[in-house]
């Protein structure tokens, strides 16, 4: 089988901007949306008021009363689309307006007053929680693996520490856009997202009881990071409505002040961790509690939380744990969905365990890890075993090699006896990823991905996943001409629009190729059945012959697979026993860093990683989404910070939401290790997310080693740094 | 006020108040969408274009500054031979994901290679060139290696794109 | 934008007959616009008035006591100006630090100063070479000169009438054995809004200061020289203890605040390790 191109099949038309994303789409009669929002973080709405002198008759107007079943159908269907009553945090949609001009729209927001009366507030985790109320709790989970208690009566050490991390924004270049274009009953939305079925979904709860029908198709998007993956059912419910109301075409788009201080964004955590050690570092017990900050509404913080509880036992053999988590109300906007989804909250918090550990019993940090590593065989506090897929060890063994990690620590060590400008750090990191959906989520989905066979030969991909830069449409055109021994001409990628695709789930949790791709596997082994190719030994000549031949006395080919996960993948979502997830990719990161001694700042100097991703379907883009991953995580460790003041996002854009610019990357080298997984697509698990998770710990582990002091919170910035340096705070 | 300029060589006049956006007239106006808005506010050069044969983000140009103003976009662009290039070596190295800074990162690099060609120059130089335009997605690496693979080619690049 | 109003004048006069009919609106002096543009619907109750028409705003001259740049000159035309590279570096290394090629190519050098933005970076490199403004006014129909001091009255306002504006920047030449420095702290490394910065211009002979000027950008209300700090260096030795000494007499002469950006001990202790930086810096 000859070489299958590696270059995308996009690349030519994203390279001349001929691509076309929602807001280049050429709509006639188009009209603009505006969302008028509170200017308050808790308040009981006294009224709405609409000049009576102004002219409102150019302007459709959507109230919280147009909303026929005014929930967001996410998890727990507590947030509006509009607020009625109360609003819950500064930002909240209370009215929408469109108009032809958008500075009609500018004028006419002068013209609605809104009358408010303020009601309590709380900004921080603590101040809900001592309110005591159940219903500002969105999710709680406990997970119990034997006795800690007991460890912890009989260990020698106690280390106990609370991790605090901070909100990220994900800033994908193309902000928010969403458009609906009437039809009759009908409306059809075109929008920059993730899930076109959550959108449907939702659409179809927002509807309900009326005679519209709605249908979604996602066109491409530019950057989501997750911060498309729920968003988007708000907004496309705000257009779909102002669009049927005017009968005209409605978009929605965000300009970057709106998209930062008003999209969800990861959720801040206050991770508690003790650990009961023994002389020699062997943990001998773990408890957990876990703080997310989810803003005013739940969105998806259950899911998140579970993630969170479900990573903090990082790359280690536990015993004995008792993890608590749960997910908190506070007046802010809501948080939501973002690379890593809890993960890497939580493995901040446990690496940075290990560094405090290993300050303690005054011994490298490696030690540490090695002595408590996960081994193949051994089995997750969850009663998960880890016995197959484990490509860890030989992640971390050609980490250390490539960056000569020994080797540095001492050399490092050294230099920064007799440096005066600058320290030199370096950090490692183990993360573990759990691929797909947690538990037995894929078993709820029931994804279903579609192909067919055309007359001529040709062969036609349907899935809902959607390509937003992570390379999916090229990923399953590869597994399709691999499988199949067909060239990329003759594969066709179906539109994402829900009339026309099955749900194959949402594109999400790094499950697209794992759990998707497989069932492409599926279908074209389904279709060289029928052909009776099964031997995979045709070439491709003999494939379109057959198949033409075929449909010239049958009639179509279409074949359907749907998922499900093998028998021995079960979970108790109460126990929080069994398989967390059903397959997990791991990464091991080292990281070199300088601290600038005057101005305080961390830089990345190099970074190292080794990610076991079972089977990089293409190698080239698989590197490109580690780099750009680990990129993420490291501005997340070092740069991003999101200010708030009186439950108000201060941060405007670019300007002062800082990510890295290319004058600050490090270089990063990347090993791809493939230890397949029996159930993905030639071996494939999880990528999408991993190279986020474990950047910042090892970036945090690199600073601990530079300042001989663990680090407690990210992001690193020189505020941070020098409060470090100098035990006085210089921070916030 | 009434706007007389050249865009991609053709000449054009549109009607526009003093502050309209540059970018918004190419986009909205002339219906030239290769070129995106990422921020509004000059920060992530996705909005990048040539305007009088100069590196300028389209979104802070004023109407009021144009007229008899020479504007080049990536749609005026994409058809140059050097262009052809270009796209080849960025496709080959992977320097694409989502695409969105892409067409801003791909002026930056024909202004670039115009200025660097047939000359050494260093990481900070090629990094300095490319601080204006910011990818969420690719972490810089393989945009990099594309741009060190087409300085290696000494292209020819035209001192002016149109007349 | 319908009420905006705005008038691109091709020569003084032009200026001042429209000036004297408008008189009682406020004007709004628009250069490049890379600050303007981006909150461009706030400004819909001024006037805006382009100056990118009036010949007395562009061009980069030198003799061999000063340079005058045109208000209007672009940061890039500075940057690449062979005139400013040889004789003003200072400035070319406070520029390399600013913003992008793309911003580079449309913000002014009479933006910036004329912001009066504390963190404008072009800002401290012309307060320690001393330069002075050119200023038109339309009211008196001529031009007239004062010291950049002069110009700041407080953060983002200065001391013009409604009207006025930069027309050049004067800025004497230093001697060449004036050692400079600059150095400004963001957040990352490029295209960052300063958290604090130092200039410095110092006239050194075998360790010992016989001239001295510095001023920090974004720890002050307005950007002013730091002649306590200065009047202490001069004449003394640079040496671990006068340095320490020095220290805390910068500590007095600025007035940081806590912001978006940053906090006020932060930048304090920032601003005083750029002292140091820049002292340990200047003496090779």
């Amino acid at each position: 089988m000859k070489n299958i191109s590696e270059i995308r099949i996009d690349a030519a038309t994203k390279i001349s901007g001929e691509e076309k994303y929602v807001r280049d789409l050429h709509i006639d009669n188009l009209l603009y949306a505006k969302t008028i929002r509170s200017t308050r973080a808790h308040a009981k709405i006294d009224s709405i008021n609409f000049d009576e002198d102004y002219d409102w008759e150019p302007i459709t107007i959507i109230t919280a009363k147009d909303v026929p079943n005014n929930y967001v159908a996410i998890i727990k269907n507590d947030m509006p689309y509009l607020a009625h009553g109360t609003v819950n945090y500064i930002g909240e949609p209370i009215v929408l307006i469109a108009a032809e001009k958008k500075k009609i729209l500018r004028e006419a927001e002068k013209h609605i007053a809104i009358i408010y009366e303020e009601l309590r507030t709380s900004f921080t985790i603590e101040k809900t929680l001592a309110r005591n109320k159940e219903k500002d709790i969105f999710a709680d989970i406990t997970l119990v693996d034997g006795n800690f208690e007991k460890a912890a009566g009989a260990a020698e050490h106690i280390i106990d520490e609370t991790y605090e991390t901070d909100f990220q924004e994900h800033v994908y270049i193309e902000p928010q856009c969403v458009v609906a274009i009437p039809d009759g009953h009908t409306i059809h939305i075109k929008g920059s997202m993730q899930c076109p079925f959550y959108v449907q979904n939702a659409m179809n709860e927002l509807f309900k009881n009326t005679e519209t029908i709605v249908d979604v198709t996602q066109i491409m998007t530019g950057g989501a990071f997750g911060g498309k993956e729920d968003f988007p059912s708000s907004i496309c419910g705000h257009v779909a409505l102002l669009a049927r109301k005017a009968q005209k075409p409605v978009m929605l788009s965000f300009d970057r002040e709106e998209d930062i201080r008003y999209t969800t964004k990861r959720h801040p955590s206050k991770i508690h961790m003790k650990a009961a050690v023994d002389n020699d570092g062997s943990i001998k017990g773990l408890k957990v509690d876990i703080l997310l900050d989810s803003g005013a509404y739940t969105t998806l913080s259950p899911v998140v939380l579970a993630r969170a509880v479900l990573t903090s036992f990082g790359c280690y053999r536990l015993s004995n744990v008792f993890i608590h988590g749960s997910a908190v109300k506070t007046n802010i906007p809501p948080c939501g969905a973002f690379r890593g989804f809890g993960g890497p909250q939580a493995l901040f918090a446990t690496e940075m365990l290990i560094e405090r550990i290993a300050h303690t019993l005054s011994v490298p940090v490696w030690d540490i890890k090695k002595r408590n590593l996960l081994s193949l065989g051994d089995v997750l506090p969850t009663g998960q075993p880890i016995d197959y897929s484990f490509g860890l060890p030989q992640c971390i063994e050609k980490v250390l090699i490539t960056s000569k990690y020994f080797e540095k620590l001492e050399k490092f060590s050294d230099y920064n006896k007799t440096s005066h400008n600058k320290l030199k750090g370096i950090g490692v990191s183990l993360a573990a990823h759990g691929a797909g959906f947690t538990g037995v989520g894929e078993n709820t989905i029931k994804a279903i991905a579609e192909m067919e066979v055309l007359p001529e030969g040709k062969v036609v991909i349907k899935t809902a996943n959607t390509e937003m830069g992570q390379g999916v449409d090229t990923a399953y055109k590869i597994i399709v001409s691999k499988r199949l021994n067909i060239p990329f001409e003759d594969i066709i990628i179906e539109e994402k629009n829900t009339g026309k695709v099955p749900n194959s789930g949402p594109t999400v949790a790094s499950r697209s190729t794992m759990v998707v791709g497989k069932l492409l596997v599926d279908n074209c082994d389904k279709i060289l059945d029928t052909l009776h190719l099964s031997a995979r030994d045709h070439t491709t000549d003999e494939f379109k012959q057959k198949a033409i031949t075929y449909i010239e006395n049958n009639g179509s080919i279409r074949v359907s697979t749907r998922y499900k996960h093998p028998d021995f993948i079960t979970f108790d979502e109460k126990t929080y026993r069994g398989y967390g997830y059903p397959v997990y990719s791991w990464s091991a990161n080292v990281a070199e860093v300088e601290i600038d001694l005057t101005s305080y700042q961390v830089e990345v100097k190099k970074f190292y990683t080794a990610h076991d991703v079972g089977k990089a379907i293409n190698h080239q883009q698989s590197e490109g989404q580690i780099q750009g991953g680990v990129l993420q995580g490291i501005g997340y460790g070092i740069y991003e910070e999101i200010r708030i003041k009186d439950g108000e996002i201060q941060n405007r854009g670019f300007r002062d939401y800082i990510i890295p610019t290319i004058k600050d990357i490090p270089e990063i080298f990347v090993d791809i290790i493939e230890d397949e997984y029996f159930n993905g697509p030639f071996g494939a698990k999880a990528l999408g997310e991993l190279p986020l998770v474990g950047a910042a710990p090892a970036v945090a582990s690199a600073v601990s080693f530079a300042l001989k002091k663990s680090v407690k919170k990210i992001p690193l910035t020189p505020e941070v740094i020098a409060t470090m340096i100098h035990n006085k705070n210089y921070d916030y | 006020m009434i706007i007389n300029f050249f865009v991609n060589g053709k000449k054009r006049e549109i009607e526009a108040d003093p502050l309209d956006r540059l970018l918004d007239i190419l986009r909205d106006e002339l219906h030239l969408t290769g070129t995106k808005e990422g921020c509004g506010e000059g920060e992530c050069g996705a909005c990048t274009v040539f305007m009088n044969n100069k590196l300028v983000n389209s979104c802070l140009v004023p109407a009021m500054h144009l007229d008899g103003a020479h504007i080049v976009t990536i749609d005026g662009l994409r058809n140059f031979d050097f262009f052809k290039k270009i796209q080849k070596s960025y496709a080959d190295n992977g320097a694409v994901q989502c695409g969105f800074c892409t067409p801003g990162f791909v002026m930056s690099t024909i202004n670039f290679l115009r200025e660097y060609s047939n000359r050494n120059v260093t990481d900070d130089e090629i990094k300095d060139a490319f601080a204006g335009n910011i990818c969420r997605c690719t972490g810089f690496e393989k945009i990099i290696a594309a741009i060190k693979e087409l300085h290696a080619m000494n292209l020819e690049i035209p001192e002016k794109f149109y007349g | 934008m319908d009420k905006m109003q705005s008038f691109s004048p091709k020569n003084l006069e032009e200026y001042h007959t429209f000036f004297n009919d408008n008189k009682e609106m406020k004007f709004l002096i628009f250069a490049g616009g890379t600050d303007l543009m981006i909150d461009r619907f706030s400004l819909e109750d001024s006037i805006i008035i382009d100056i990118s028409h009036l010949e007395v705003c562009f061009g980069i001259e030198a003799d061999e006591k000063h340079v005058t740049i045109g208000a209007a000159s672009t940061l890039n035309e500075i940057l690449y100006s062979q005139e400013v590279q040889a004789k003003i570096p200072i400035l070319v290394d406070a520029i390399k630090t600013m913003a992008s090629i793309q911003v580079r190519n449309r913000a002014t050098i009479g933006g910036n100063v004329g912001n009066a933005s504390p963190a404008g970076d072009t800002i401290t490199p012309l307060v320690v070479l001393g330069a002075s403004l050119q200023i038109y006014s339309p009211e008196a129909k001529s031009e007239r000169n004062i010291p950049l001091s002069e110009y700041f009255c407080g953060p983002c306002t200065n001391t013009l009438e409604n009207g006025e504006f930069i027309t050049k920047i004067n800025i004497p030449i230093p001697s060449e054995k004036m050692k400079y420095y600059f150095r400004k702290v963001g957040q990352r490394n490029a295209m960052t809004i300063t958290k604090a910065s130092l200039s410095c211009l110092a006239n050194i002979e075998n360790n010992e200061v016989l001239d001295i000027r510095f001023a920090a950008g974004s720890v002050s209300p307005t950007v002013q020289r730091l002649t306590k700090t200065e009047d202490f260096l001069t004449d003394n030795k640079i040496t671990d203890i006068t340095i320490e000494e020095a220290k805390k007499i910068l500590a007095k002469e600025i007035h940081p605040i806590t912001d978006i950006r940053s906090t006020k001990v932060f930048r304090m202790l920032l601003t005083k390790n750029l002292l140091v930086d820049c002292l340990r810096t200047i003496i090779y």
